[in-house]
């Protein structure tokens, strides 16, 4: 059966379909490939390649946990400095740790192109495509160790801004603070479960592009175009309602905001406040919408990485 | 002397029909307006070493990449272990194994790692895969470097791996690309004990190779290719043997005079200038003929002096350049 659905993938793949956004090919496909993903060990080969390299390179996993940790300690601490405390606020560094989570993920997802660039040039694409693991399961393999990685440095964040803060002597807002052990946990799944859809959504688009590009030095320059204005239209640095028009479409169709959003509200509750900033009010519904926008960035990604991989050519 | 030849076989005999392995009839490739391979058919046999000689650019990568499923010919039919290539290219993927012409492996992995990734990708269970994984290392003589990561292994040893990682799957038929391409002598010659070696096991090799001593060393039949196309095949003796007859370059200035006095000679089939001086083809064995030679130009008046002398077999660097009209240079190789 498994095989089957291989076959069945293969060929769909080769098909080319004018009208694919409403074509039932395109529904099919969808599901053979999740359907694929999901029992075919071919992506975990791949994963656990990708595992081997990072553990033995510790500079890596040195960097990918610094980056993040300097935007905090300096970012954070800087601009925190300037903001006054008050009376039921939490600290700017409190405030920024769920952004600077976002901000991680965003960056480690879009730079795990590199390493399909490199594999593509050393030829190991050719060693995994001429194998039984299909494409698909190939694409899904590089996103899932892109995932690992995201995941590292999103604690790696979390357990740093908590480090700070309590070393600051200062009041400690995580998880829903206070609202007993069942709810932490919610809150604990809905940030793990955000951060996952979250960085799928770029790692697959991190795939879409560097399926089809040659060049590292292209590669580089639009992945720098890309996180700078994610990044800056967002809300993971400052809230958004003061926003020019302009400046907050771009934000209310930045998959970045949502996440942030559902990261805030995970970490912080759903009524916050740093500084001397009005207060941040949110609901139940904002998750709803945070998840659906995500999720549904994810799912075009999804699909268009593995459009993308199947044009890769060999040679 | 060279128009007259396009294609020809020689002593092909009846094939076997049980005994084919890979039958390929009529593949055309293009790439846009250039044919890369340009009407070709032939054989393989079940357990031969077979090559497919010729210059680089001669469409030997090409017909590779057809043959494996990798690539989708403009035409032809091609045949793998009765497995029809062009319309199942997938179903081929699990009995052949190949060795591409550049090196592919993760400079980041270790040895054991490299294969144990191969493995995996082919879902070998975990005991087979690392019992065969130390099997193969010892074949090729690696089994000290397992913990070696590959970028720090020699291009010889790499080779060695590559070999052994496609050698996982136990495939029927190996197809190697060019697999000496940039070695020392030293690093050819292991190869080659490999190669001997694996094909001994029962693998049947496909080989390309532009090294004419590669082809002469280990194939049992070469296919010479230029051009897209397919000029003659056959044993590398019965190759030469087509030639059959040895020759004599002459080290001398006076190149004109030499070959006005040597055309009158009936033992003489051709003579060829080069740019020191005349490359004379015999139609029989050197050793005696040398003297008789010398001793006539050395007998003209004024003397017509002579540099040096040598004899040579005919190689399949002869054969290509008889077949072709041209050497295959190593400058040809990027």
């Amino acid at each position: 059966m498994m095989f089957s659905c291989i076959l069945q993938a293969e060929k769909l793949g080769k098909l080319t379909y004018p009208d694919l956004f409403l074509s039932f090919q395109l529904i099919e496909r969808f599901f053979v490939s999740l359907k694929e993903v999901f029992i075919v060990h071919g992506a975990w080969t791949i994963f656990w390649r990708e595992m081997v390299k990072y553990k033995r390179r510790m500079m890596t996993l040195f960097v990918t946990i610094v980056q993040p940790v300097l935007w905090i300690l300096l970012f954070g601490v800087a601009l925190g400095s300037t903001i006054p405390e008050k009376e039921g606020s939490i600290s700017y560094v409190n405030f920024l740790i769920p952004g600077i989570i976002g901000l991680s993920i965003l960056f480690s997802s879009l730079f795990a192109s590199f390493n399909v660039l490199l594999d593509k040039e050393f030829g190991l694409t050719k060693e995994i495509l001429m194998s039984p693991t299909s494409r698909n399961q190939a694409m899904v393999g590089y996103s899932l160790s892109g995932l690992a990685k995201s995941l590292i440095q999103a604690f790696a964040v979390l357990l740093l801004g908590v480090f700070l803060i309590v070393s600051g002597s200062e009041k400690l807002v995580l998880f829903g603070e206070g609202e007993g052990f069942f709810d932490t946990f919610i809150w604990f799944l809905t940030f793990v479960l955000i951060i996952v859809i979250f960085s799928f959504g770029f790692l697959f688009m991190a795939m879409a592009i560097a399926a089809r590009m040659t060049s590292h030095g292209a590669l580089q320059a639009l992945t720098t175009m890309l996180t700078l204005p994610l990044f800056f239209a967002s809300e993971a640095l400052y809230p958004s309602r003061e926003f020019p028009f302009w400046l907050a479409i771009i934000a209310k169709i930045n998959p970045l905001t949502y996440c942030v959003r559902v990261l805030q509200i995970s970490l912080l509750g759903y009524d916050f406040r740093y500084g001397d900033n009005p207060p941040f009010h949110y609901e139940f519904a904002d998750i709803v919408t945070g998840f659906i926008m995500v999720g549904l960035f994810t799912l075009i990604m999804f699909y268009l990485a593995i459009k993308s991989f199947q044009k890769i050519k060999l040679f | 002397m060279i128009s007259d030849v396009n294609s020809v076989s020689i002593s092909e005999g009846e094939e076997d029909k049980e005994d084919v392995i890979v039958s390929v009839e009529g593949l055309v490739h293009k790439y846009g307006d250039f044919t890369a391979v340009d009407g070709v058919s032939f054989t393989v046999r079940r357990g031969e070493v077979f090559s497919l000689l010729g210059p680089n650019g001669a469409g030997k990568t090409t017909a590779i990449n057809a043959l494996i499923g990798l690539l989708k010919p403009t035409s032809g039919e091609i045949y793998l272990d009765g497995i029809n290539v062009i319309k199942n290219p997938e179903k081929v993927k699990g009995s052949i194994g190949i060795v591409f012409q550049e090196t592919i492996l993760d400079r980041e992995m270790t040895v054991w790692e490299s294969m144990e990734f191969h493995g995996k990708l082919y879902k070998i269970p975990k005991e087979e895969r690392h019992e065969k994984i130390w099997e193969l290392l010892e074949l090729v003589e690696l089994s000290e470097k397992v913990d070696e990561i590959t970028r720090r292994l020699s291009g010889g040893m790499k080779r060695r791996l590559e070999i052994a990682r496609a050698l996982m799957t136990e495939p029927t038929i190996l197809f190697l690309d060019e697999p000496t391409l940039g070695l020392d002598p030293q690093g050819r010659v292991l190869i080659w004990e490999q190669i001997r070696k694996v094909n001994e096991r029962g693998t049947t090799m496909f080989l390309t190779t532009h090294y004419m001593e590669e082809a002469d060393r280990l194939a049992d039949r070469v296919f010479i290719m230029d051009h897209g196309k397919i000029l003659i095949s056959g044993t590398p003796e019965r190759l030469k043997d087509k030639l059959g007859k040895d020759v004599i370059f002459l080290y001398l200035a006076e190149k004109e005079r030499a070959r006005e006095v040597l055309e009158g000679f009936d033992f003489i089939n051709e003579i060829v200038e080069f740019d020191k001086g005349l490359e004379i083809v015999l139609n029989g064995s050197g050793v005696p003929l040398a003297p008789r030679i010398m001793e006539t130009l050395d007998s003209l008046k004024p003397k017509l002096a002579v540099d040096g002398v040598n004899i040579k077999r005919p190689s399949l660097d002869d054969v290509f350049l008889y077949f072709t009209g041209r050497k295959i240079r190593e400058t040809d190789i990027s």
